[in-house]
C-alpha cells in the first residue's frame, strides 16, 4: 500500500499498482515495498487527486503501451487504448480539466496527460477566435498596435493554410 | 485556473493536436497565445501552387522571428507556376532566416541555386547547423557547393538528376562530415563519397567500372574529415549497405566488382543497360549466385527489376553450423541450355530498344 498526502491535508491510501501509474510516486517510493511515511504531493488538491486515482484504478490492468514510432500523428496516438469510459471521465468542467492536466503532468501520468490535452484540443477545433475567447474566457490583451496587425494576421493565416 | 495560465509546455501539448485553421484562430485570441500558436503554425511549411499558399513566403521573409520557427520547409514550383524573379528573391531572404531548419526541400528552377547565397555581400556566412535532410532540384554549381559546406549536420542529401557537369565546382572535403545517404547523379560520386560515412547510395546515371573502383578505394580508407576534426567518433568509414544503380558494365562483372567494393551490402539493386544479344546461359546465373553468396549481410537483391530469392544453403557436410550460408536463386527464368551457334541477330538494335528489353 502507498499513502500520499495532498495539499489540503487529505491522505489517500492505494494499492501499489494503482499508485505506481504515477511516475512521480513510483520514483519516490523507489519500488521499495510499503511506504511508512505518506508521500507529500503539495501541487495537487484532494478533488483532483480523487479524479486521478479514479483514472489509475480504472487503468490498473492495462497492458503496457508499446512505444509509438516517432512521427505518428498525435490524433492516431490519442485514439489508441481510449474507450468510452475515458471519454466520460474527461467530461468535466474546464477548471477541473486544466487541474487534471497539471496534475497528470506533475505526477507524470502520460496517458492521462494525453487524454486531457486532446480533450482541450477537441474543444477548440474549428472555433473562431471570438468563440475561443468566449469559451475559455480569454482576454485578448492586444495593444492597439497589435490589434491593427491582426487584420494582417488573419490574412497571413489564410495564406498559410488555404 | 484558466487555459492561458497553463505552463507553456502544456499549451504546446494541446496545440500540437490542432489543425492549422484552429491554430490561426488561436493566434488571434490573445497576445500570450500568439507565440505558442505561431510555433506550431510555422514549424512545418509546405508551399506549392497546388496548396495555393505560395504567398505565405512573404510573411516568413518579412519576419526573421517567424522564419526562425521553421523546422521543415518544402517548396515546389513547377513550370506552370508563373513566378517572377522577385519571388525567388523573397524566397532567398526567407531561407536566410530559417537557420533552425532540420529538413529542407527546394523543388524549384534548376538554375536558381543563387538563392542559397547570402544576399548581403561579405556578410558572415549563415550556418544551417541543424539541417539533416536536404533535397533539391538545383544543378551542382558553386552556390550549391558552398551551401553544402554550411550544413555540418547533414545526413541525407538528394540532388536532381538534371546534372550539368560544371567544371571547377568542387565540394570541400570537410563539407557534410556525417553524410550517410546520397541520392543523385553518379557523376558526383567522386566528390560525395570519399571521406564521408556513406551507408546508402541511390544513383542515377551510368555507374562505370571506374566508379566502382572509387567505391572500393573509399571503403578501404577511413574518412579523413572525422580524423581531422578529432570528434572522437572512432573510425567511421564508407560502409555502403544500400546501393541502387544503373550500369552499362556487364552484370556479372559489375556485380563481382561491387561485391568486392562494398562487402557490407544489405540491399542491392542493379539495373543494367548492357545489351544482351541472346538470353543469358546457366553460367551467367551461377556466377551471379556465387558472387551474391560472398556478401554475408545481403538480404535483398534485384537485377533489372527481377527480385532474387535467398534461402539457407542446404549443405550436407556443414562443418560449422553456426554460420548459416545463404544461397541465391534467380527468378524463374529458363536459362539457355546449350551453346548453339545461331546467326547473330541484327546487331544494329537501337540502344533504347535493348534497354527496354532488359532494363524493364
Amino acid at each position: 500500500m502507498v499513502t500520499v498526502v495532498v495539499s489540503d491535508g487529505v491522505t489517500f491510501t492505494m494499492e501499489q499498482d494503482v499508485a505506481f501509474q504515477c511516475g512521480l510516486i513510483a520514483d519516490f517510493a523507489g519500488g521499495g515495498g510499503d511506504q511508512e511515511e505518506p508521500i507529500p504531493i503539495q501541487a495537487v488538491n484532494s478533488t483532483v487527486m480523487r479524479k486521478v486515482i479514479e483514472y489509475c484504478e480504472h487503468h490498473r490492468n492495462d497492458p503496457p503501451q508499446p512505444e509509438v514510432p516517432e512521427g505518428t500523428p498525435l490524433e492516431r496516438k490519442d485514439r489508441r487504448g481510449r474507450d468510452a469510459w475515458d471519454k466520460q471521465f474527461i467530461q468535466v468542467e474546464q477548471e477541473l480539466l486544466f487541474e487534471i492536466i497539471l496534475a497528470a503532468n506533475y505526477l507524470n501520468i502520460k496517458p492521462l496527460l494525453d487524454l486531457g490535452c486532446s480533450q482541450v484540443a477537441e474543444m477548440m477545433k474549428g472555433k473562431t477566435p471570438a468563440e475561443i475567447q468566449q469559451m475559455f474566457n480569454i482576454v485578448n490583451g492586444f495593444t492597439a498596435d497589435e490589434e491593427a496587425q491582426n487584420g494582417e494576421g488573419e490574412e497571413k493565416a489564410r495564406n498559410l493554410n488555404s | 485556473m484558466s487555459f492561458v495560465h497553463l505552463p507553456t509546455e502544456l499549451i504546446d501539448a494541446v496545440f500540437e493536436r490542432l489543425p492549422q485553421n484552429t491554430l490561426a484562430a488561436l493566434s488571434l485570441t490573445s497576445s500570450s497565445l500568439t507565440s505558442c500558436a505561431n510555433r506550431q503554425l510555422y514549424r512545418h511549411l509546405s508551399l506549392s501552387s497546388y496548396t495555393n499558399n505560395l504567398e505565405a513566403i512573404h510573411t516568413v521573409a518579412s519576419s526573421p522571428e517567424l522564419a526562425s520557427l521553421v523546422r521543415s520547409f518544402y517548396i515546389t514550383l513547377d513550370d506552370s507556376d508563373d513566378v517572377c524573379k522577385d519571388y525567388y528573391i523573397t524566397l532567398s531572404k526567407a531561407l536566410q532566416n530559417m537557420t533552425e531548419l532540420i529538413s529542407l526541400q527546394l523543388h524549384v528552377s534548376a538554375e536558381a541555386g543563387w538563392i542559397l547565397q547570402n544576399s548581403i555581400p561579405n556578410a558572415k556566412p549563415i550556418i544551417y547547423s541543424r539541417l539533416e535532410d536536404f533535397a533539391t532540384s538545383f544543378v551542382f554549381d558553386t552556390h550549391l557547393a558552398s551551401f553544402l559546406e554550411r550544413t555540418p549536420s547533414l545526413l541525407y542529401l538528394q540532388l536532381s538528376n538534371s546534372f550539368i557537369p560544371s567544371e571547377g565546382v568542387k565540394l570541400s572535403a570537410s563539407a557534410m562530415p556525417h553524410l550517410s545517404s546520397y541520392t543523385g547523379p553518379t557523376s558526383l560520386l567522386a566528390q560525395v563519397v570519399p571521406s564521408r560515412p556513406i551507408k546508402s547510395l541511390h544513383l542515377s546515371g551510368d555507374l562505370s567500372s571506374a566508379d566502382i573502383e572509387l567505391l572500393a578505394q573509399a571503403s578501404r580508407a577511413p574518412t579523413t574529415s572525422v580524423r581531422s576534426q578529432g570528434s572522437g567518433h572512432g573510425c567511421e568509414t564508407v560502409r555502403v549497405e544500400v546501393l541502387s544503380a544503373i550500369t552499362s558494365v556487364a552484370p556479372v562483372l559489375a556485380l563481382e566488382a561491387l561485391a568486392n567494393a562494398c562487402p557490407h551490402l544489405v540491399c542491392l539493386r542493379v539495373m543494367t543497360t548492357c545489351a544482351f544479344w541472346e538470353a543469358p546461359d546457366l553460367t551467367f546465373y551461377t556466377r551471379i549466385a556465387n558472387t551474391l553468396s560472398t556478401l554475408r549481410s545481403l538480404s535483398a537483391f534485384e537485377l533489372s527489376g527481377m527480385h532474387w530469392e535467398s534461402r539457407p544453403k542446404s549443405s550436407p557436410s556443414s562443418e560449422d553450423g553456426s554460420i548459416s550460408e545463404k544461397e541465391w536463386v534467380s527468378p524463374p527464368v529458363t536459362p539457355r541450355v546449350a551453346e548453339v551457334d545461331v546467326e547473330p541477330l541484327e546487331q544494329d538494335l537501337e540502344f533504347d530498344e535493348a534497354f527496354q528489353e532488359w532494363a524493364y
